[in-house]
């Protein structure tokens, strides 16, 4: 009987594993490729690739660690996603074809991967390190700032000083549109409808002018406004101006 | 509140004056500047 009942739960758990394998839920992060024919999705905190018409999804990750934020280099070549096997979340870049991963931040707060700088040299990415010494925003570990790393590794630097999420750079890579983050908004809340929301925000790098110190972004003016309709709280935004790298890539 | 609850809703500014990324890393905060903007020009009434 005892065998009977333990091999009616195996066969019942095989088969709603079967169930909970052809339609998976909680599919989180995706982020289709260039050419629009993958997709890169997190399921159970592994990376998957599936082609945009459907099929089967492919993992491109399989280990113990979360890994997730997925996105891919303008060319389609490479991908860099965040893991946290080594403890922390930190910006990893592989192959688009699968592969070794390589590790390319090492600092002890969360790093995530939003794009690629538009020549595909660097990798940007979201991590509460540190503001510019003249930021007045309030202080908090959520607000986070936007750093590049060479897709070789290397060392760090920042972008701009403000929180910066679905990141999107122009071919050009002197424009980036993200979404801000102004303050405890939760991602996963429906519905939510208050001043905190985030709002998409559109930011442009004049090249010809030099920064006064390189990396931080000094001041902005805002030549034209652009009005959203729709948006989450139908704000006026605006072009921001700052300040650009010195070697002028983003 | 006027006996609705609070949960859900949020005091909404009188004047609304959106904090723009590359002015505050500069070093400025537009919100509190109009705050007192605005308070100074009450005083003066």
């Amino acid at each position: 009987m005892l065998k009977r009942i333990l091999f009616s739960g195996a066969i019942l758990f095989l088969a709603l594993n079967g169930i909970s394998n052809d339609s998976p839920l909680w599919l989180r992060y995706p982020s289709i490729s260039p050419d629009g024919n993958t997709i890169l999705f997190n399921y159970k905190g592994d990376i998957y690739k599936v082609p945009a018409t459907g099929g089967t999804a492919i993992p491109l990750t399989v280990s113990e660690s979360y890994e997730y934020s997925a996105v891919w280099s303008h060319d389609g070549r490479q991908i860099a996603f965040a893991s946290n096997r080594y403890g922390n979340f930190d910006v990893y870049v592989m192959p688009a074809s699968g592969g070794e991963a390589e590790r390319l931040t090492f600092h002890s707060t969360d790093e995530i991967p939003q794009t690629f700088s538009a020549d595909n040299r660097f990798v940007l990415f979201s991590a509460c390190r540190q503001d510019v010494v003249t930021n007045v925003q309030y202080p908090t570990g959520i607000m986070s700032e936007l750093y590049r790393v060479s897709v070789t590794g290397g060392r760090v630097s920042q972008v701009i000083s403000t929180p910066a999420f679905d990141v999107q750079i122009n071919s050009a890579g002197n424009k980036l549109i993200f979404h801000d983050i102004k303050g405890f908004e939760d991602n996963w809340r429906k519905h939510h409808t208050s001043s905190v929301t985030r709002d998409p925000m559109p930011i442009s790098f004049p090249w010809p002018i030099r920064p006064r110190t390189e990396g931080r972004p000094l001041a902005c003016r805002f030549p034209e406004q652009v009005r959203l309709c729709g948006g989450r709280d139908r704000s006026i935004l605006h072009w921001y101006l700052v300040f650009p790298w010195e070697d002028g890539a983003i | 509140m006027n006996g609705e609850f609070a949960e859900n809703k949020q005091m909404e500014p009188d004047i609304k004056v959106r904090n723009e990324p590359g002015i505050m890393a500069g070093g400025r905060d537009q919100q509190i500047e109009a705050a007192v903007k605005e308070l100074l020009r009450q005083l003066d009434e």
